[in-house]
């Protein structure tokens, strides 16, 4: 019982990991069509200044770490918005180019940030609390899913306020049903783009900041782990759904715990097998539109 | 080409559309997942829009406010699609073929709104359905294979029993 | 019909395969839009392209023979194991590369998982060597035995994945075919009982590879495998593409519907040149594993098909020797770079050009930026740019329909 207890917990904390890097992807693809390799180097990016910022204002607590969480969502947010501005917003309906843009720029990021922090992982310090465990009905828990867990839940119900109360968030939902229909309304979909970006990429931010909490290290290649299971996880939702994302996150990161707890370790290859199960049973996902 | 004498031609399409253009979609093309009010909030592009107009002129659409557009009938899109084009007080209505995949009883309520409409605004009509012509407009344009075979009033057309056997290619109705 | 549908598309086309329309339209009509030098001078292109194509690889032929010697591209002479390690590595990557070209310029099928066939050729060749050996059966014949089992291996594998991935299109479609890569890449690092090495990488068991492919001395020997492979793939490529199933394949990319209602399957067509693609790819996996002496788990990462659409797209997608220049331009460019950025001259640059300049991918990642950008038919597309002027994709319509 408590460790189905712990492998569900530990599944939600990577599962939250997940839904930050996933929910902006997400959005990305449903409103411009645009599937964004590059949102790992957001993260990457983020996390690395946002360590950096941190530990020089208050190395290893609680505050250091809140700085560098802020840091690290401005960081992604600007870079994000710039990508798309500078970038993306060149080749405007040509889905594929954009997406090899990003490829390209995830490529010379990663190269850039090895020049720049070296190949090793560096080893970040983190809050006494988040080092230790709580014990809930027998289950020894560390502290840091927890925090992950309430981080990601605030950034879901974020966007989710956001999308429901705000015109740029009706803007978005209707853009993500009918792009056209939207222009044809009289409204230049093109600011919010890059609004989508700057959300995306601050939520990557986020994500960036918390993996090294998680991860405990931070190097060039963290956003490139963690991207490969947010378009797995994005796909499974449907590609421009957030609540498909939040849900799959779940789902997902659960599984793969279960699966390498009681399966011998395979957990990446069950999600793959699930990735690909879901996209011949139902290919649009979760909760995607139909095409 | 040009709209209120200022070419439109080379703008992008929301700027032809904030010069004062509706636009009502073939196949009606409203937010599925979002709600009516929403919708209509949606269209909203100056600081005054037309609501108590709305309100009047659609008091089904009104009433059903909160609904998600997805679950409403043909007829209620419809409605709503050329409420979306109302709100806001524009030079020009285009409207593409409205009355298409409807029942014959929910065509005259698009027809009396329509009519209702074109008293506020001029309306650029694409239509296939005569009777709705007939009712509704002034003059008429016919094309055929991309090119303009008959200017002039819908009167002049459809009551020429001639002109609509050789432009419209249907036997000629009863008024 | 074809003749009018590859007329109709032909700016899209690679100059190479408007050859055959040309010569059927002289027959019917004599006036095409391409024939402006009158019949003789389009009659007489396809003569010299095959006759520059035969004298470019008698050239490559004879290269290990030679001494150039091209300081900053070379490390070497051209008869120095050095350079022909890597001239063949780049033409198995030139080959590596026109396989996916035919999927993805061809075809218009975005695979992200073609990685898992060249592994799968590189990893398969390498276990069939260490265990298949059937103690009666002379050297030859097991070697020999193991490339056929492992072809037999990649062909099924093709046809299972294509069978699977083939179901949905677009971007599921690439999704598909990344799941399967990552499951064999996860697979190989996992090192079941031993078998594929694990993140060390496999080694070649050289018990039963032959004298003549084995050894620093003998790389003259696969260089010149290699360039076979080079031109077996090129020569299958070709013959696909301007095959019946080749235009089809490519009236499938343009208008999938319009095909359907023609009344052809474009799923059979889709799944032929999928299997054939797939296949060429694990042939160009078991040349790197020969000459390599050893397969390494990096070859079956997203990571390195995402480097071969690089490739494809930097040579430029619209042309099948595009694909080849792309392979072998960056091969080359990935070692000098590598060179060049431990070089002094980059050492004496100040930190904020030292930096990103002694990467070598963050200069191939942003030179494919700006060949995205500013210049999208890739380099085979630049001589079409000069004579036409146009600032379009010569393969815009490669756009893959979304799922």
């Amino acid at each position: 019982m408590s460790t189905v207890l712990l492998l569900v917990i530990t599944g939600l904390g990577l599962g939250a990991l997940y839904f930050l890097v996933a929910s902006g992807l997400s959005l990305i693809y449903g409103l411009m069509g645009v599937l964004n390799f590059a949102h790992g180097a957001f993260l990457t990016i983020a996390a690395f200044i946002g360590w950096e910022v941190g530990r020089r204002v208050s190395d290893g607590t609680w505050w250091g770490l809140l700085v560098s969480a802020l840091v690290g969502m401005i960081v992604g947010a600007v870079v994000a918005a710039a990508t798309e501005y500078f970038l993306i917003r060149r080749l405007y309906e040509r889905h594929i180019e954009q997406a090899l843009i990003t490829v390209g720029l995830a490529l010379a990021s990663v190269a850039l940030f090895e020049g720049i922090w070296g190949t090793d992982p560096i080893y970040t310090a983190k809050p006494e609390w988040l080092t230790q465990t709580t014990e809930i009905l027998g289950a020894r828990i560390p502290n840091d899913r927890f925090l992950l867990i309430a981080c990601a839940a605030v950034v879901l119900g974020a966007i989710v306020l956001f999308l429901q109360r705000t015109r740029y968030g009706l803007i978005i939902r209707a853009g993500v049903e009918n792009r056209s229909m939207v222009t044809a309304l009289g409204i230049d979909v093109r600011r919010s783009f890059t609004l989508v970006f700057a959300i995306g990429g601050a939520a990557a931010g986020l994500g960036g900041v918390l993996a090294s909490v998680y991860y405990g290290y931070v190097s060039a290649h963290l956003g490139s782990l963690l991207l490969i299971f947010a378009f797995i996880v994005t796909v499974i939702g449907g590609l421009g759904s957030l609540t498909g994302a939040a849900i799959a996150s779940v789902l997902v990161a659960v599984l793969q715990q279960f699966a390498n707890f009681y399966l011998g370790g395979t957990g990446d290859l069950v999600v793959v097998i699930a990735l690909a199960a879901v996209l011949l049973i139902r290919p649009r996902g979760l909760m995607g539109k139909v095409a | 080409m040009r709209l209120g004498g200022d070419r439109i031609d080379r703008l992008p399409t929301h700027r032809i559309v904030q010069r004062g253009v509706g636009y009502v979609p073939e196949d009606r093309e409203v937010f599925g997942s979002l709600s009516v009010g929403e919708n209509l909030r949606l269209a909203e592009r100056d600081d005054t829009p037309r609501r108590e107009f709305i309100e009047r002129l659609f008091p089904d659409i009104h009433a059903r406010r909160a609904q998600r557009a997805g679950t409403l009938s043909g007829g209620q899109q419809q409605m709503l699609s050329l409420a979306r084009a109302l709100v806001n007080e524009n030079r020009l209505l285009l409207v593409d073929e409205p009355t298409k995949g409807l029942a014959p009883k929910i065509v005259d309520e698009v027809g009396v709104a329509l009519a209702e409409a074109a008293k506020t605004v001029p309306i650029l009509l694409v239509e296939q359905n005569l009777h709705v012509i007939r009712r509704l407009a002034e003059r008429v344009v016919v094309l055929s294979g991309g090119r303009v075979v008959f200017t002039g009033s819908a009167a002049d057309l459809l009551d020429d029993e001639d002109r609509v056997q050789r432009y419209l290619g249907v036997p000629p109705m009863s008024p | 019909m074809t003749q009018q549908q590859t007329q109709g598309t032909a700016p899209q086309v690679s100059d190479a395969a408007s050859e055959s329309t040309l010569r059927q339209a002289q027959g019917t009509d004599g006036s095409s839009p391409r024939t402006k030098g009158g019949v003789a001078a389009s009659a007489r292109r396809p003569l010299v392209l095959l006759i520059g194509g035969i004298a470019l690889v008698v050239v490559l032929a004879i290269l290990p023979l030679l001494a150039i010697d091209i300081p900053g591209v070379l490390p070497g002479p051209t008869y120095t194991p050095g350079t022909l390690q890597l001239l063949a590595y780049a033409m198995l990557i030139a080959a590596l590369a026109l396989s996916y070209r035919m999927m993805f310029g061809l075809a218009g099928l975005l695979s992200f998982g073609h990685a898992l066939f060249f592994a799968a050729g590189a990893y398969g060749l390498g276990m069939a060597l260490e265990y298949f050996a059937p103690a009666e059966w002379p050297s030859e014949l097991i070697f020999l035995g193991a490339i056929v089992v492992t072809l037999v291996f990649g062909i099924l594998l093709a046809a299972t994945v294509g069978s699977l991935a083939l179901r949905v299109t677009g971007i599921s479609f690439a999704m598909v075919t990344l799941a399967f890569a990552q499951a064999g890449s996860v697979l190989i690092r996992r090192n079941p009982g031993g078998a594929t090495g694990g993140e060390e990488g496999l080694s070649l068991d050289i018990t039963n590879v032959p004298d003549a492919l084995v050894g620093v001395l003998n790389t003259r020997n696969l260089y010149w495998l290699a360039l076979g492979i080079l031109v077996f793939v090129y020569l299958v490529v070709l013959w696909v593409e301007r095959s019946r199933a080749g235009h089809v394949a490519e009236a499938t990319r343009e208008n999938e519907l319009r095909v359907r209602v023609i009344g052809i399957r474009p799923y059979r067509v889709k799944f032929l040149i999928f299997v054939v693609a797939s296949t060429l790819a694990a042939v160009a996996g078991m040349g790197y594993l020969l000459l390599q002496s050893g397969a390494s788990p990096r070859v079956a990462t997203a990571d390195f098909t995402l480097t071969i659409l690089v490739i494809v797209v930097l040579g430029g997608v619209g042309y099948r020797w595009g694909a080849v220049v792309g392979g072998i331009v960056y091969t080359l460019l990935d070692q000098r770079l590598t060179a060049l950025a431990g070089s002094d001259f980059i050492a004496g640059l100040p930190a904020v050009l030292r930096v990103p300049l002694s990467e070598p991918l963050f200069i191939l990642g942003t030179l494919f930026i700006l060949v995205v950008l500013f210049l999208p038919g890739g380099i085979a597309g630049i001589p079409q740019r000069i004579r036409s002027g146009r600032k379009q994709h010569p393969a815009e319509s490669a756009e893959v329909a979304d799922a």
